[in-house]
């Protein structure tokens, strides 16, 4: 047998050469490329009066920001469950958890490829428009952007580990759909009830929250608040362990079957 | 010596949605020891993929376990000694042949060097070049071959390795098995190529039912003889006093042998007492026999289970 020549890390939390074979993998389907495209072209859209970087992930952009995570989750695990190679790999000194981390980081590595090709070419278009440039609030915009994709991506990866092909991407509307419609359904229906502001309370943590909210706060000279960020991390870590949670209740189910 | 695979008892029951039970492999029983090939023949649902999914820790056995070089297959070390070959195996369609062989040697440590010489020996240069997806059923499987390989396994489980494969690449895989055995290499072959598993294999299993039916130890006793004679019938008598293992088929005198060495001492009995001798031709055992009569013949149903045979 050959000896191994260089140090094997697949055994880590995270397996790096997954990593890499997921970015080459998802980089080149077509979905994603579109979705890179368009990115990029909005990032060159000047939309706000107040243009201080966050056009690059609002309005349009954003959706196609949040269709990138979806072309970059639909059926990341199922795919290879399915295909059988996911086995093949599982065979080699690689434990699922670390094969699971592996395909989230390669597809968090190409979103956040994505986030900063739209940032940089809406930095160029501000710069060569002449606009006034506000540098800490624009380098803040890009994590804050970022951060809650990682969430929602995370989420969707989860929901991949036994949903194939972009059935994930139907249940995650779904559900944000449902909570829309009983969030602002229920106290329409049921006027008496005491439920509208609870229901409005807790809406912020039924999924990452959004963080430009910061940036607001920083360029107003407010004390910054931190909790949404501290939140969309604490989901994307929780989103992260179910993703291998799931995926490891998957293959046991398929190995007892 | 600690065998390289060794499966004690091992049961699988597949559930079907209609709360039924299909009992693929029944109390399966084998070793594979270092440095030797064997082969699992058996018809088609006789559990020998199951079996070895079973071996590699793949499928989750209802009873028994299986060892890889005396560890739990899910072990790391263990896995990092073991090359599997599934049938019809499947890979990222948007990858290259070569980026799949780079991944399963960035995962197993060894250098991409490994890749490029693995596809050259197996000619599968060209085809290693381009994405999965515009690949033929034949290149799938040297692709599945070649990452088998790769880390040059102690043990080796192929599954059906020469389907789709074209004669050369069939008569390839024979030598890339025997020169997995002169480095002390273990293999355990499952196929339906009788004449391949005989010319290979130093014991076949075989399987129905899930059951073992019977361990063949092909090298030990396997090979005969087969001469065709010119004037067979007017030295029949002779041939019967003097060669009573053999027997005499029309033209075809046929004489079982131990191994290639023994053959031209026959030959020179069979010219000893006027054998007029037309064609000389060594060829395998009665594999093909012996698996219809244990497989498909009526010995089949009555056939013992060899249990705890080492295989």
């Amino acid at each position: 047998m050959t000896e191994p020549t260089v140090r094997t890390r697949a055994a880590g939390l995270v397996s790096w050469p997954i990593a890499r074979a997921t970015v080459r993998e998802r980089a080149t389907a077509p979905f994603t490329l579109v979705c890179f495209v368009v990115i990029v072209l909005l990032g060159f859209v000047h939309n706000q009066a107040d243009a201080w970087g966050a056009e690059a992930f609002s309005n349009v952009a954003a959706i196609w920001f949040f269709l990138l995570v979806l072309a970059l989750s639909a059926g990341l695990l199922s795919s290879e469950v399915e295909s059988g190679h996911a086995q093949l790999v599982l065979l080699r000194p690689i434990t699922r958890a670390s094969w699971v981390s592996g395909r989230l980081v390669g597809a968090g590595f190409l979103l956040c490829l994505g986030g900063v090709a739209g940032w940089v070419v809406n930095l160029a278009a501000a710069m060569a428009r002449g606009e006034p440039l506000e540098f800490l609030p624009r380098l803040l915009v890009l994590p804050l952007a970022i951060l809650p994709a990682l969430a929602w991506l995370a989420t969707a990866i989860a929901l991949s580990a036994v949903m194939r092909g972009f059935s994930n991407a139907v249940v995650l509307l779904g559900a944000r759909a449902i909570w829309a419609v009983t969030l602002f359904g229920t106290p329409v229906l049921f006027p008496k009830l005491p439920v509208g502001a609870a229901l409005a309370a807790l809406d912020p943590y039924v999924g990452p929250q959004k963080l430009f909210t910061i940036v607001d706060q920083v360029r107003a000279g407010e004390p910054v608040i931190f909790s949404p960020a501290l939140w969309d991390l604490f989901w994307l870590l929780a989103a992260w362990t179910c993703a291998v949670w799931l995926f490891n209740r998957r293959e046991l189910a398929r190995r007892r079957a | 010596m600690t065998a390289s695979l060794q499966a004690q008892g091992l049961t699988k029951r597949y559930r079907s949605p209609g709360g039924g039970q299909l009992l693929a492999v029944d109390s399966l029983s084998f070793e594979v020891q270092p440095g030797e090939i064997v082969g699992l023949l058996g018809p088609n649902g006789a559990g020998k993929t199951t079996a070895m999914q079973l071996a590699l820790g793949l499928l989750d056995a209802d009873a028994g376990e299986a060892r890889l070089f005396g560890l739990n297959p899910e072990d790391l070390e263990a896995r990092r000694q073991v090359g599997y070959a599934p049938d019809a195996p499947l890979f990222p369609r948007a990858l290259t042949g070569m980026q799949v062989l780079k991944l399963h040697c960035d995962l197993l440590g060894v250098p991409h060097t490994r890749a490029e010489a693995l596809v050259e020996e197996l000619r599968f240069g060209d085809p290693s070049r381009r994405q999965t997806a515009t690949y033929s059923r034949g290149q799938q499987q040297r692709l599945g071959l070649a990452q088998a390989l790769l880390g040059e396994p102690a043990l080796l489980l192929l599954d059906e390795p020469t389907a789709g494969l074209d004669p050369a690449g069939v008569a390839h895989i024979r030598e890339i098995l025997v020169a997995v055995r002169a480095r002390k290499g273990a293999v355990l072959l499952n196929s339906h190529l009788l004449s391949e598993v005989e010319r290979v294999c130093d014991r076949v299993l075989f399987v129905k039912g899930g059951k073992l039916l019977r361990a063949h130890e092909v090298r030990a006793g396997g090979k005969r003889v087969e001469i065709r004679l010119a004037n067979a019938q007017a030295i029949a008598v002779d041939l019967a006093a003097r060669l009573p293992s053999a027997s005499l088929e029309g033209d075809r005198l046929r004489a079982p042998v131990p191994s290639e060495a023994a053959v031209p001492e026959v030959v020179r009995q069979v010219v000893g007492f006027g054998g007029q001798i037309l064609e000389v031709k060594l060829s395998g055992a009665e594999l093909e026999e012996l698996y219809l009569q244990l497989v498909e013949g009526p010995a089949a149903a009555s056939a013992p289970v060899v249990e705890g045979a080492r295989v």
